[in-house]
């Protein structure tokens, strides 16, 4: 037996097996030492890490598959190892990416009290999902890839339906199991069809016959869509934001930030390795398939995300939006790219500063609650400057890393992607995606001035002010003009209203104002009601709750979820040179 | 392979008829059992275009790929309708309906 093979997926290993160690301490903890769970789960991912960086491979990029058939000696299980998960930086870089997202969801997880019931369960699932996304960002084989990517979604499922009480997270499991299941169905027909043109399953395989060509390409088309669908690229993006607003917030993260570094990394060898054997008349038409998805994904994902007045689907939007970037790296790259690991690196950089952000973000309305419930609407933000600061200028960060502002790792991740298509010639998508970031921080900027720009007040002064016309979130479809004037104005009233403020401010803290009036229907209308309709029924107390202040025993393992990914998006973005041979490739 | 009447290609054709069937039940349907069959409707007919390909590559190298994968895809469509129907069954139990009808809270 040749160990060396099994060296490449043990952290994939060690996930597995400490999975099946966790369900089992499930079974048999009591209910008050449900703490080991969490520390015994983190404890797994980290050795996990650990033996990822020994594994750390040397050279390969993207290493070069080998399109041959089966290895035929019976004693090389390691060479089959090593044909069946390549070991190379692409691969690395996602699993590193992938465990920083486990681990920040676990924290979130850990400092929310949704997961009282089944707690074993959900550690062992989250365990599992992170193996199976390790896997799948090394799988240079149809079938060790479909079986990682099934084992990634059948967790996630699970995951998704984890907190019974609320609706919400049932009804995100069925749509996300009918849409994944349809993006499975086409993936695995595409698999047998590029079976059919190759007769065999290498990613690397190419056709046995001139005339297999339109079946081959049939087959790869049919993938690359199943593949889109995983990653939530338009045209199939459609699940993207209610399974995100309706799963619990720690399984967000997970998706959000680990989901989508596996899928790009599977996505990204394919683009490279698969699309190029169907070429001739096919060359031209991957690229462009990709550039459209592209296009459309950026423009969608940005015009929606404007119009929401949840911060959580907002955010679910702006990952839609994410996608479309992360997609122009990927378009061009098939055609006569002689070096797609510039690109490719600029790919994983993006994915890395991306899932910290956005897994920071979505840990913060994890964390803060009022009233028993997350921060759900711009409204429920206002006032957060003030009463949690260190939260709230973490925020702060997350939205302007987001935003692509110049400090930050955001920054220099578009940067990255935007110049490297530059270099290849697609003007049009950056020029569109550099627009698309400017009309982004219409939406990102919104939640700073909401932290900071209003005053929480009491339903007398609600009528009043400028600033809560932006929390408010009251612009309706289509107005993407009228969103960007208002920030321009909301802008005025970020320095007026602290001034304004301070005067009026007869309720003296926004706490004492909820206790005396804790379930009282704001007049004026909440703002949800313009926008969402949903929320105003079931949140119109909202914004007249205090934080809640009883925060759970294990909140400092939640405030570590921010203070972790806030960190990484300053560090990587002040010194990007910490991140070594990703950025020397770049 | 000559004198059957099912040559790799009609298999082919027949699987495509039957994926395009199962991705009609998907988007057509309300049901969400019967949109459950609908998906195992598409991964049989992946499956069903797998074996009749092997047979197709049977002297080649790869000739048992195919067959391999179709048994992996069995074992993958079971955990996926065990999921799936674990869902519905949450579904039904907090709504009295397993239909995509009243799912509708999500939405914006």
């Amino acid at each position: 037996m040749d160990w060396n093979g099994l060296a490449h997926i043990g952290p994939a290993i060690v996930l597995m097996l400490g999975g099946a160690v966790v369900a089992f301490l499930g079974m048999i903890l009591r209910r008050e030492e449900g703490h080991i769970l969490p520390l015994a789960s983190l404890t797994i991912v980290g050795i996990s890490a650990a033996m990822l960086a020994a594994a750390w491979p040397g050279s390969a990029w993207i290493m070069p598959l080998d399109a041959g058939g089966a290895v035929t000696s019976p004693g090389m299980a390691g060479a089959v190892i090593r044909k069946a998960f390549p070991s190379d930086g692409l691969a690395a870089w996602a699993s590193a990416t992938v465990l920083f997202a486990a681990a920040i969801s676990l924290l979130a997880a850990a400092g929310s009290r949704l997961h009282s019931d089944k707690p074993g369960e959900y550690h062992a699932l989250v365990l599992l999902t992170a193996a199976g996304m390790l896997l799948l960002s090394r799988s240079g084989d149809l079938l060790t890839l479909l079986l990682s990517l099934e084992l990634v979604s059948l967790s996630t499922y699970a995951l998704c339906a984890s907190h019974r009480p609320d609706p919400r997270s049932g009804e995100s499991a069925m749509k996300y199991f009918i849409a994944g299941s349809l993006g499975t169905a086409l993936l695995v027909f595409g698999m047998a069809l590029f079976y059919g043109a190759t007769g065999s399953l290498s990613l690397a395989a190419r056709p046995l016959q001139e005339s297999y060509r339109g079946l081959l390409a049939c087959g790869s088309g049919l993938m690359l869509a199943g593949f889109l669908f995983k990653a939530g690229a338009a045209p199939f993006h459609q699940w993207v934001p209610d399974v995100y607003e309706g799963a619990p917030t720690p399984v967000t993260i997970l998706m959000a930030a680990g989901i989508k570094a596996a899928a790009f990394a599977v996505l990204a060898r394919v683009v490279v390795t698969t699309l190029p054997s169907s070429a001739g008349p096919w060359d031209s038409s991957w690229a462009a398939v990709l550039w459209t998805s592209s296009m459309l994904t950026i423009l969608v994902g940005n015009a929606v995300a404007l119009r929401q007045s949840s911060v959580k689907r907002m955010l679910a939007y702006s990952g839609i939006a994410h996608t479309g970037y992360l997609l122009i790296a990927l378009v061009g790259t098939p055609g006569g790219a002689e070096s797609p690991g510039r690109a490719v690196a600029g790919m994983l950089y993006y994915l890395f500063v991306y899932g910290a952000a956005a897994a920071g973000a979505f840990g913060v309305v994890s964390l803060i609650r009022r009233g028993g419930r997350e921060l759900e609407t711009f409204e429920d933000f206002a006032g957060l400057g003030r009463e949690r600061p260190a939260i709230a200028l973490c925020m702060a960060l997350f939205m302007l890393s987001l935003t692509g502002f110049p400090p930050l790792a955001g920054f220099f991740a578009k940067f990255a992607i935007f110049r490297d298509a530059l270099a290849r010639g697609e003007t049009a998508l950056v020029v569109t995606g550099v627009l698309a970031s400017v009309v982004s921080a219409a939406y990102y900027l919104r939640v700073i001035m909401c932290m900071y720009g209003s005053q929480r007040r009491s339903a007398t002064h609600r009528q009043s002010g400028a600033a809560p016309a932006v929390c408010a979130g009251a612009s309706r479809p289509g107005e993407i003009s009228g969103a960007m004037g208002q920030t321009g104005s909301a802008g005025a009233a970020t320095g007026s209203a602290p001034g304004a403020g301070s005067g009026s401010r007869p309720e003296g803290d926004a706490a004492a104002s909820a206790v005396q009036m804790p379930l009282s229907p704001a007049p004026g209308g909440t703002g949800a009601a313009a926008g969402g309709g949903r929320t105003a029924g079931d949140h119109a107390s909202g914004p007249d709750e205090a934080l809640d202040r009883d925060a759970p025993e294990c909140s400092w393992a939640a405030e570590l979820a921010i203070i972790i990914p806030a960190a990484a998006v300053v560090v990587f973005g002040v010194f990007p040179g910490l991140l070594g041979d990703l950025i020397s490739r770049m | 392979m000559s004198g059957t009447v099912f040559s790799p290609a009609s298999c082919a054709m027949l699987a495509s008829v039957l994926f395009g069937i199962g991705a009609f039940g998907i988007v057509s349907r309300r049901n969400l059992i019967v949109v459950l069959v609908a998906i195992e409707i598409m991964l049989n007919a992946a499956n069903l275009a797998f074996v009749s390909f092997a047979r197709l590559h049977a002297d080649g190298p790869g000739g048992g790929l195919g067959q391999a994968a179709a048994l992996f895809i069995m074992a993958l469509a079971a955990a996926e309708a065990a999921v799936g129907l674990a869902i519905v069954l949450a579904i039904y139990r907090s709504r009295g309906t397993a239909t995509t009808d009243g799912v509708d809270v999500l939405r914006g």
